[in-house]
């Protein structure tokens, strides 16, 4: 059985629904993990067959990918109080880099289908609370769909909701070049991201997270993403930008459909925040708006 | 302005046809005609739509023992032009080779300087090789009359060719992709540790690619889009 930086591998790793890495599952020490191997950036190990110049050029992209992915996972640590999937370690080995997590075995959509709409609810607001916990942090998880959400039962026998992949994560202050390639699923896309990818301009913000959790709570509350007229459109986006409201399903009791109409406005400013989400939640609307904040702390860069 | 998504997608499938790759070659002839919808059905279950999908073929061999050692096709637009595409496919001829490596870093050179389109809000540029050989060092047949002009002197040349974040003379580093259906052999494994966005399904040598379906072939493709 292959191994990687001593975690044996339980087979071969899989491209499957992962078009920028490779995962698996492996073992050490006796427990079980998750492990990811990324394809970009490459550490060159065949120096000799390329130039000293260019295997020092290799070398810095992979130090400043090094140096910033310790940094963000290190935050996201941080931040968890426990709805957050663990980072455990995060290293090179030879050529590719590697992302290992603690492995949780998951609930399927399927099952949380079926649940009462009590405890759907009660996933959701977990959700609200650990994609709010990141971006107290200020980081954007920039890919929030179902995939990315593992449903975990606890010992209760109740089910909770844990984000996962912080692959496109970035700090609110340091945000995108707009004329950098997004990667999120266009099913989740929120309509400022499809505008900065066409025009080259804007700034992205944890607003597009809370769209596509949105996104997330429609699917888990009814099976299925917020009805638009798909014989024009492809996606929410495009509905959105063409002046169409998602239908939010009446299927979904009142107070949560308010929320998730707020949470899918196309225009991220007047787009709910999950710290006030929160305080909606609770019942406490009064308060919400104290929870409006300023993007947070950012790592100091080079002076 | 359209405020609609394009996502356009571009392939380029360097097919080694050299002697033993009669299985592989055979089992995408048989599947050329509904190659466009097997993957748009697939991305649809993804719910990703493809507004366009353009596929060219680079068939590669051996410069120094082959007559045909090179031989190229213009992007293919599908669905519009799938008999064309298919009657292409139909024509490779499993043939020849020489000795045990072929001349595969060129025929990925002729890959990376493809006419990518530069339409689309979204692109994806996706290099497929399907060989079961290793490959020469790039230059290695230079002494044949047909090698062309133009190549990359060396493998650190091809490698800058590939570009990476900070360097993309030929192809946008976000939008590329290369899937390799090729046994840990050189240089394909020295480019799978030496360059980004690669993704490697190894193959064993000499057995034609027989390993792989066409539906693990259609997934592999499909999640690289």
């Amino acid at each position: 059985m292959s191994e990687i930086n001593g975690y044996v591998l339980n087979g071969e790793l899989k491209t499957t629904n992962s078009g920028f890495s490779k995962w698996g599952f492996a073992q050490r020490n006796g427990r079980s993990y998750f492990i990811k191997e990324f394809i970009d950036p490459i550490w060159p190990v065949c120096q000799d067959m390329l130039t000293p110049t260019m295997v020092e050029h290799k070398k810095r992209i992979c130090e400043q990918y090094e140096n910033r992915s310790r940094l963000l996972y290190k935050m996201i640590n941080d931040c968890s109080d426990g709805n957050l999937v663990q980072i455990e370690d995060f290293f090179r080995c030879g050529s590719h880099y590697y992302l290992v997590m603690e492995k949780i075995e998951a609930v399927g959509i399927e099952e949380v289908r079926c649940m009462t709409a009590e405890d759907q609810l009660r996933v959701c607001k977990a959700l609200v609370h650990c994609l709010g916990q990141l971006h107290k942090s200020g980081i954007v998880h920039a890919d929030i769909k179902l995939d990315n959400i593992l449903f975990r039962r606890l010992p209760s026998g109740k089910v909770t909701g844990k984000l996962i992949d912080f692959d496109n994560c970035f700090w609110e202050r340091q945000p995108p070049q707009p004329d950098e390639e997004i990667h999120c699923d266009l099913v989740y896309m929120a309509p400022e991201t499809f505008m900065m990818m066409q025009t080259e301009e804007g700034t992205l913000t944890r607003a597009i997270d809370v769209f596509a959790l949105g996104i997330v709570f429609h699917q888990i509350l009814t099976g299925k993403a917020p009805a638009f007229d798909s014989s024009k459109f492809d996606y929410p986006f495009e509905a959105v930008l063409g002046g169409e409201r998602l239908e939010v399903s009446a299927e979904i009791p009142n107070e949560w459909r308010q929320l998730i109409e707020r949470m899918l406005q196309g225009d991220p400013q007047k787009r709910v925040t999950l710290s006030e989400a929160e305080v909606l939640l609770r019942g406490e609307n009064a308060k919400a708006a104290e929870y409006r904040q300023e993007p947070f702390f950012m790592p100091a860069g080079d002076l | 302005m359209a405020l609609k998504m394009t996502y356009n997608v571009d392939m380029c499938f360097c097919i080694d046809a050299t002697g033993s790759m009669g299985p592989v070659i055979s089992t995408v002839k048989e599947n050329a005609l509904s190659f466009y919808k097997d993957v748009t059905q697939e991305m649809a279950r993804k719910q990703k739509t493809l507004d366009s999908m353009r596929v060219r073929v680079i068939v590669f061999r051996d410069y120094k023992a082959d007559d045909e050692p090179m031989m190229v096709t213009r992007f293919f637009n599908l669905p519009e032009q799938s008999s064309q595409f298919e009657a292409c496919i139909h024509s490779i001829e499993a043939m020849g080779g020489g000795d045990e490596p072929e001349d595969g870093l060129e025929a990925l050179a002729y890959a990376i300087r493809s006419d990518w389109t530069k339409e689309g809000t979204k692109r994806r540029n996706i290099i497929v090789v399907w060989t079961d050989a290793s490959t020469h060092e790039i230059g290695f047949g230079r002494s044949s009359t047909k090698y062309p002009n133009g190549m990359p002197a060396d493998f650190n040349e091809l490698t800058r060719w590939w570009g990476d974040s900070q360097m993309e003379p030929y192809i946008k580093n976000a939008a590329k992709r290369l899937v390799l259906f090729a046994p840990n052999a050189p240089y394909w494994q020295q480019i799978t540790s030496t360059w980004n966005n690669v993704i490697h399904y190894p193959s064993t040598a000499g057995k034609g690619l027989q390993e792989y379906t066409y539906k693990e072939i259609i997934d592999a493709i499909c999640n690289s889009i």
